[in-house]
This record gives C-alpha cells, structure tokens and sequence, in this order.
C-alpha cells in the first residue's frame, strides 16, 4: 500500500522557489515583450500583436540564421560526444596516474577561458601570418581564409565548437566510466573480447544514461552558441555564421528592437524544447522498453 | 612473460597516442601561454611561429595596472560558493526526479529544461531588473543567487540518480531502512564521481563567466578575474602580451585544484565500493 | 573637572563642524560616475585624469567606470543601466550612435550649460565641436576623443618597394600602385582599408571623398548607392579580388599582421597610432587620408562625445565640471598625447608644453591635423532603424569583398534595403 508522500515536493521546493524568485517573471516578461514594441529606455511601448514574429519570419536574415544554428548544431554535437567517448574510454585505460594527467591536460580547452581562446583561434587562424596556415603552407597546402570565407568560416567556429565539446563531454564521460563495475570488464575479457570489443559491448552501452544528458545538453548549447560567434566572425561574412542567439543578441542591444529580439528567443525556445523534450522521451522510452 | 611484455607496449602505446594528441589539441593553449611573452617577431616563414623575444612586460602590466589577486581571492569565493550551492539544490531536486514517481513530475522536468534552453541574452536585461528590485545589485548576492538552481546540475544528476539499481534500494528497505537511511547509505556514497564531475564542471564555468558578472557588479574591488582578460582594449584593440598574460594566469589556479582534486576521483571510488 | 572638560571640548568641536558645514567646507564631495570604453594603457591615461580631477578640488568625486566592448559594449550597459535608473553622471558614446543617445537617453544638452554660464567653446576646432551637434542645432555632447582617418605606412616594406616613405601616396589611384608592389609572393599584402569599423566609417569617408554622400539631403532616401558609392565599393573589390593586395581579414587580425610587418599600409583611425607605435619594430608614417583625384576630401570625425546625462542638479553640476576639466586643453592634450586621437582644441595644438612639442618629436601625429577642416559628420541614417542600415551596407561590403555578388550589385541591393528602413 503506497500512500503519496510529499518527500519529493520537499526535495524540490528550493529548486522551485529560485526558479519561482528569478526565472518565471523574467520569462514571462520577456515572452510579453515579444508582443511589444519597444527599446528598453523610451516609456513608450506599443503592443503589436504578432508584428514582431511576423517580421522575423519574412526577415531572410532569420532564416540564413535558423539554417546556420541547426547546420552548426548537427557538426558539432556528434563529433563532440563520440570524440569525448572514446578518448574517456582510452584515458582510463593509461593507468592511474597517467590517467590523472591525461584528463587534466584534455580538460584544459575549457579551463581557459573561451574569452581568450576564442581571440587565440581568430589569430591562428589569421590568413596573413595565423600558425594554422603557415605550417600548412610548410606542407604545401594553400590554407584557407578561414574566418572569412563563408564556408570556412563556418567549419572554424565548428572546430572550436568541437574542441569545447569533447572537452566539456570528456569529464562526464569519466564519471561515467567510473560507475561502472570493472566485473563486467573481467567477465568479458574471460568470453575474449579485446578493447574496442570491450568498448562496444560494455562501456558504451553502459553509459546511455550519460549519452543522454550529453547528446541533449550539447544540442541545446550548440544552439546558444554565441561567445565564438561574437569574438571570431560577428556572425559574417555577410550572414554566413549568423545564428539565432547572435539575431536575439543584435535586434536587442544594436537594433534597439526589444520586441524582435524577444520574438526570436521566443522561436528558439519553443524549437529546442521541441527537440529536447523528444529525444528524452524517444531514449527513454526505448530504454524502459529493453530489458534491464 | 610474454603476455606482461605485450600489454606494458599497449600501455606505453597509449600513452604516447595520448601525449602526441595532447599537443595537437593543446596547440592554441601553447599559443596562448608563449606568446605572453612576446609578439610575432620576424614575420614570414618558421620563424613566425615564435615570439621575437622573452619579455615579461605583459605579466608586470596585469599585476601592476589591475588587482590581481584580489580578482583571483573574488573568483575563488564565488565559484566556490556558486558550485556548491548550485550542487546542493540540484542533487535535492534531481534525487526528486530519479527516485519518485510523482505526478506533474515529467511537467516540472520539461519546465527545468526550458530554463536551460531560453538563451542568456534575452533573460539578461530582465533578471536584472528583477535583482535590482530586490537591492541586490553590485553584490555577490545579484550575481550568485539567481543561478543557484541549475537545469544543468539538475538533468546530469538526475541521469546518474537513476542509474543506481533498484535492487539495492529494495533490499535496503528489506534491512529497514528509512528515506534517511536509503539516500545516506546507499545513494551518496555511489554519487561521489558524478558529484565531483559536476562541481569541476560548474567551477571551471563560474570562474571564467564575465558577462552576468560584469554586468551586476560596478566595484573593481568585488569584481571577478574574467574582466581582467577583457581590460587590455582600447575601441578594439587589443593588447596581446598583457591579455595572454592573464589568461594564462587566470588558468593556473584551476589546473591546480584540479589536480589536487584528482585524488579524490579515485578515492571517491574506493569508498563507493566499487572497485577499480 | 575632568569630564566637564571633555564635555566642553565635544561641544566646542561639534560647534565648530556645524559653522564649518554651514560654510561649506566640510561638506562631502558629490559623488560621480563616468563611464569609458578605454582599457589597458589608454584606460591608465583615464585613470590618471580621472585621479589629477579628484585630487585638483574637493567637491566633486569622480570614480571611472570601464566598460568592454567599445562604443556597443557602452550601448549595451547604458540600456541595462537606464531599465534600472542607475545611469551614469557622464559617459562617452561614440558619434555612430549620437541619434540613439539624443533621441533616447535622459540626456542634459551641454549647450544648456555652455548657455548658462556663458562657458567659451570657441577653442574646439569648430568641425570637432559641431560632431556633438545634433541635426536640431543644438549642442548635446562635448568631444572628448576624436580621430580622423589616416593612412599608416610601414617605412621599412615600403623602401623596400622602392617608394619613398616621406611622399606616402596621394590619390586613391597611386596607394593602389603603391600596395601592388608591396604585395609579394611570400605571403605580404600590400595594404588593408578596416571597412569592418561600425557605422559604416571608413566606407562614409570613402563615398564622400569620391564626391558622394550616404544620405539625401533631404533625409528621405540614401545617396550610397549612387556612382560614388559604387566606384569605392569597386576600388576595394579590385584590391581583394583583382590585385590581391588587400587581405580579407577583420581588425583584430589585420592590425597584429600589420605589427608582424606583413601588411605594408593601413587605413584606418589615428587612434590606432600610438597603438602601432608600441607594438610594431619598424618606424610608421603617417600620411592623410588619401584623394580621388577629382574631389576634395571629406572624412567623418571618429571616435566620441562626453555627454550629461540627467539626474540632480548637483550631480549634474558635477558632471560638467568634469567634463570641462577631460575637454580642457590639458585634458584634450593628455588624452591624444596617452591614446592617439587628436585633440580638440586649436590652444592644444599650438602651446608647446602641451601638444606642440610633441606633435614635432613624433611627425606622425600631426597628419591628423592636417585634415580637420575636412571633418564632416559621422552618419547616422534616419528612422528607428537606422543601426539596421549599418549592418545592411556592411553585408553587401563583405559579399563584395567575398566574391559573393558584385560590387554594383551589392551597392545596388543595400540601397534598396536601406530605402525601405528609411519610409
């Protein structure tokens, strides 16, 4: 006989109450303004409706956005979670105090911060005199311009993605591996299965549960991506790395367009949302299905 | 014999592919670190590729024009304290959400992801009005309180808290013991590596953020290390020696306690039971 | 005894701090905020000012904000700011933006206070003053740092061209000569316009010294996409495109390469002169900005206004005590003697313990001088979108630049655009 206990409310309640404090008026305010139009200072603000998503959707600018936020989220997450599996799985495996090392040496992309990282890359990958280009020119390659070019630029703030992202997801993963019961290695290693066998049938298998939380919370950060954006190409050339965090950021605070801006972070909210609330449930629903 | 000798050559293979990966992915880091202490001298060719000389300019600049130590002593303070409180009220809810069925339950974890997923820039203006009505701007208070609950710290803990098997609970209840005892005896000790990964992650977040700091805090002397990066600019330019310098010196701190944590990784796991 | 003693000594001091109030001398300092875009070493010469005006009088106590990001990063604090009614005393704001700050912001015109106490701005090179003025006529800011555009040659790559760096280019034609023979095979460009700068400033000095302008006269349309504007948009494209002897990069990376010794000239602020002079090896000239042989030159003024914003009227007395003492002759000078730009007034420029002896130790600095009566104002196109404009012509430069359209196209489709902001 189970009676309902109201533990978990207990638990919950300081979370709920920040969120209550701090998240759901903003949220809702910045919603309204969505309706709105307005620059944040002037005491007049008119409400217009649904003006504001109307412009955005007839902005071809919102569009080459929403294509380069999704292109930019699908290049970097994948790389970004199997990179960090596989290199944690490795790391584990190079002894103890190897091991030590080794993550703190891999970590490091994302101790320093993106601020002045993402100022180093811009000038690595600087075409007049940047190292990237130099040693491949030692190689005979002619380099690109990286930052410049509309293709290019696009793979550069996906590298730096990447190389955030493994790093990022490379703890998690070792965490993960941690968890497991080294047995279940033992047990195979007796059937002979060597590493990579190792690997499939057991650590990544084993960690769904933190391939989950990796593979929806780096698509939901590859859709904020704006640090990179803003530092390394301004969201050009012309519109080619403009992303939709950059639009909310620049209708807001360049265009002094608060109701735009609102609009658009609006549209990301209901997509990622979407798309986060789907994976969960596809994975999870799939897992309860399979046999534990 | 020959089987020791085949897996120390494994080992050793490992390491190297390690260590050669190392200073690929570490490039831009070695970057940073070198040319703090020069510019680009002869410019063309290899000799691009290092800085024209070894000055220690750009550090004297950071330690005599900002105040250092006192941003390093400020960041310390508020990750700390931004980590484990941020820690606390996510293993209290994500525990909610792994262990109990209740209903609204799959609601309230859609609504924590929305807070994640709502991007920064448009919540900034309006969270600030709302600690500015609650008199908490330039304060440690404004910058630390309305982040405290976390969808990060919420979802990754609530992943981990849902795998601990449902047989060990059981049985515990089986032994008799309480709510008290289940979480105390069986959840905690098997939360420690996530735990650890968790608050390394959100220290290493909260040290390097500037731009909510930056925006709540008006006193050079609360002010945390990230604005000593953005300080060395003038309508855009940049001076390189002394923003390299205290990037790289805003790195070290980190990569120490980091270390020092590493112990506790593996100890974490000693007393988790499960063995290594 | 004793106690009676002390009781009369409080009593006496008590007296005397109340008659010493009463007077005025123990009152405390009004406090002020101002807020900058300078950092590092130029943010050292605000900081010095900042502390010779605090200790210099005792009423007015001014602490210095610095925000990063530049004139936007100001923007940006100052609309956090006002939706919390914590603005500032005086802040800068850079002349891209004067529409926005006089239509929007809670600001206390100088010209109220040069009214009223009768305060002389005749000093200030007229052109500098009138960037601060707004399309009313009326005088809203005062110039605190100001620059024009000037073209910077490294002398060394440009000997080695066989030019002579004490004759620097003077038509748009001959710098186009010029950077093709600086431009070699082992990687060097031979020149680099910054057309990223916001506001579209360096293409607005560009359009006007071929003869045309960026807006109508009548305010109702844009004037960019006419031949002006297409034959500088050509121009640049031919040095990317064509001669390859301008590099396709931003700001950040140019200005580094150009200290590395890999760009032979640079067009852009004199703000950037004391910049290159640190940080490059080889000596800099400087030349002026250059012509298109049938035009006269006209340069926007660059750089930015020190405003007042509205608060109590000490604070704002405050306030324009300050910014009287940063515009002062010796503040003008400590300004463009510590950062770059030039100072703004003609005292400054011809005392020689304050402008004169330096202007003549360092020859560069002086270019910029040479051109101030040839300042117009930075543009700032009508409407409420009109920093939607910038981006919109910036667009179409980079897909020009790029190779992404043509520049007669690109011209064309940015008027077009920008013509439908403008109704």
């Amino acid at each position: 006989m189970r009676r309902p206990s109201s533990l978990p409310y207990l638990f919950l309640f300081p979370a709920l109450a920040l969120y209550a404090a701090f998240f759901i008026a903003p949220l809702f305010f910045a919603g309204s303004l969505s309706f709105s139009q307005w620059n944040l200072i002037s005491p007049k603000k008119e409400f217009v409706g649904l003006d504001n998503y109307a412009a955005l959707f007839e902005d071809p600018v919102f569009w080459i956005s929403l294509r380069n936020t999704v292109v930019y989220a699908v290049a970097t997450v994948f790389p970004s979670m199997a990179g960090a599996l596989v290199l944690a799985a490795v790391i584990e495996r190079s002894g103890k105090r190897a091991r030590a090392v080794f993550r703190t040496l891999f970590f490091l992309p994302v101790i320093a911060s993106l601020a002045v990282t993402g100022l180093v890359w811009a000038m690595l990958l600087n075409p007049v005199g940047g190292h990237f280009n130099i040693i491949l020119g030692m190689l005979g390659i002619r380099g690109p311009n990286w930052l410049n070019d509309p293709f290019w630029a696009m793979a550069s703030l996906v590298m730096v993605g990447v190389w955030r992202g493994v790093s990022y997801n490379l703890i998690l993963y070792i965490a993960g591996i941690q968890g497991i019961d080294s047995q279940y290695y033992e047990a195979a290693r007796i059937d002979g299965a060597g590493a990579t066998g190792q690997f499939f049938h057991i650590t990544v298998p084993l960690l769904s549960h933190v391939s989950l939380f990796v593979l929806v919370v780096s698509v939901i950060q590859s859709f904020q991506v704006f640090a990179t954006v803003n530092i390394m190409t301004k969201g050009g050339p012309n519109n080619a790395t403009n992303v939709l965090v950059y639009q909310v950021y620049q209708e807001a605070f360049q265009f002094f367009d608060i109701g735009r801006s609102s609009a658009a972070a609006v549209v990301m909210l209901v997509l990622v949302l979407a798309v986060a609330i789907a994976q969960i449930r596809m994975i999870e629903s799939s897992e309860s299905s399979m046999a534990r | 014999m020959r089987h020791k000798t085949i897996r120390r050559l494994k080992l050793f293979g490992v390491r190297i592919f390690l260590a050669l990966l190392a200073c690929l992915v570490l490039y831009p880091l070695l970057w940073m670190a070198l040319f703090s202490f020069g510019n680009p001298g002869i410019s063309g060719g290899a000799a691009a590729l290092l800085p024209g000389s070894l000055a220690l300019g750009g550090y004297r600049a950071v330690f005599e024009t900002t105040p250092f130590f006192l941003w390093l002593r400020n960041s310390f303070a508020v990750a700390s304290i931004q980590t484990a409180l941020q820690v606390l009220v996510g293993y209290l809810a994500a525990y909610a959400f792994a262990r109990f069925p209740f209903p609204g339950r799959s609601a309230l974890f859609y609504f924590v992801l929305a807070t994640m997923v709502i991007p920064a820039q448009a919540l900034m203006i309006p969270m600030f009005v709302t600690i500015n009505s609650l008199k908490m701007i330039n304060t440690w208070a404004g910058v630390i309180v309305p982040f405290i609950a976390s969808g990060y710290a919420i979802f990754m803990l609530r992943q981990f808290l849902r795998e601990v098997p449902q047989a060990l609970v059981d049985s515990a209840k089986v032994d008799g013991c309480d709510e008290g005892g289940i979480l105390w005896h069986i959840y905690l000790p098997l939360s420690i590596p996530p735990v650890a990964a968790l608050a390394v992650i959100l220290f290493v977040n909260h040290w390097n953020e500037y731009y909510w700091p930056l925006l709540v805090l008006n006193e050079e002397a609360s002010m945390t290390l990230p604005i000593a990066l953005v300080r060395f600019k003038n309508e855009g330019i940049i001076e390189w020696m002394p923003t390299l310098a205290a990037a790289t010196l805003a790195t070290a701190p980190v990569v120490a306690i980091f270390l020092a944590t590493q112990k506790s990784f593996v100890e974490g796991f000693a007393a988790s039971g499960i063995k290594g | 005894m004793r106690a009676r003693n002390r009781l009369l000594g409080a009593a006496a001091i008590a007296a005397a701090m109340s008659a010493a109030s009463t007077a005025g001398a123990w009152a405390a300092p009004v406090e002020i905020k101002f807020m900058h875009i300078h950092g590092g070493l130029s943010g050292e010469v605000v900081n010095q000012l900042v502390s010779e005006y605090n200790a210099s009088q005792s009423k007015v106590k001014v602490t210095a904000m610095y925000v990063e990001g530049s004139y936007e990063g100001v923007l940006e604090k100052l609309q956090a700011l006002a939706a919390v009614n914590q603005l500032p005393d005086v802040t800068q704001s850079g002349y891209q933006y004067l529409s926005f700050m006089v239509e929007n912001m809670p600001l206390v015109p100088v010209q109220k206070l040069i009214d009223k106490e009768k305060y002389d701005t005749s000093d200030f090179f007229p052109k500098v003053l009138a960037l601060g003025r707004y399309k009313d006529g009326v005088q809203y800011g005062l110039p605190v740092a100001v620059s024009n555009p000037v073209l910077y040659i490294n002398k060394e790559l440009y000997r080695k061209a066989g030019l002579d760096p004490n004759t620097p280019p003077r038509t748009f034609d001959e710098l186009r000569a010029a950077a093709k023979k600086m431009t070699t095979a082992d990687g060097r460009y031979g020149v680099y316009f910054d057309y990223r700068i916001t506001g579209n400033w360096l293409f607005q000095a560009m359009v006007e010294t071929f003869g045309g302008d960026m807006v109508a006269a009548d305010g109702k349309s844009v004037a960019f996409d006419g031949e002006a504007g297409r034959r500088v948009l050509r121009y640049w494209t031919d040095l990317v495109q064509v001669d390859k002897s301008m590099p396709l990069i931003d700001a950040t990376q140019a200005t580094r390469s150009f200290n590395a010794g890999q760009i032979g000239m640079y067009v852009t602020t004199t703000a950037s002169l004391r910049g290159f002079q640190k940080e490059a090896k080889f000596e800099i000239a400087t030349g002026k900005f250059p012509l298109d042989g049938k035009h006269p030159r006209r340069v926007p003024g660059g750089g930015n206004n020190g405003f007042v914003l509205k608060s109590t009227p000490e604070r704002e007395a405050a306030a324009w005590d300050f910014l009287k003492y940063i515009t002062s002759p010796a503040g003008t000078s400590a300004i463009a003697k510590g950062m770059g730009y030039m100072a703004t007034r003609k005292s400054a420029v011809e005392t020689p313990a304050l402008m004169g002896d330096y202007l003549k130790q360092n020859p560069p600095a002086y270019t910029t001088y040479t051109q101030v009566d040839d300042m117009t104002m930075w543009n700032n196109f009508p409407g409420k979108g009109g920093t939607r404009i910038f981006k919109i012509v910036q667009d179409n430069i980079q897909a020009a630049l790029g190779g992404q359209k043509t520049p007669d196209q690109a011209i064309k489709d940015a008027g077009i655009e920008a013509n439908r902001l403008i109704r």
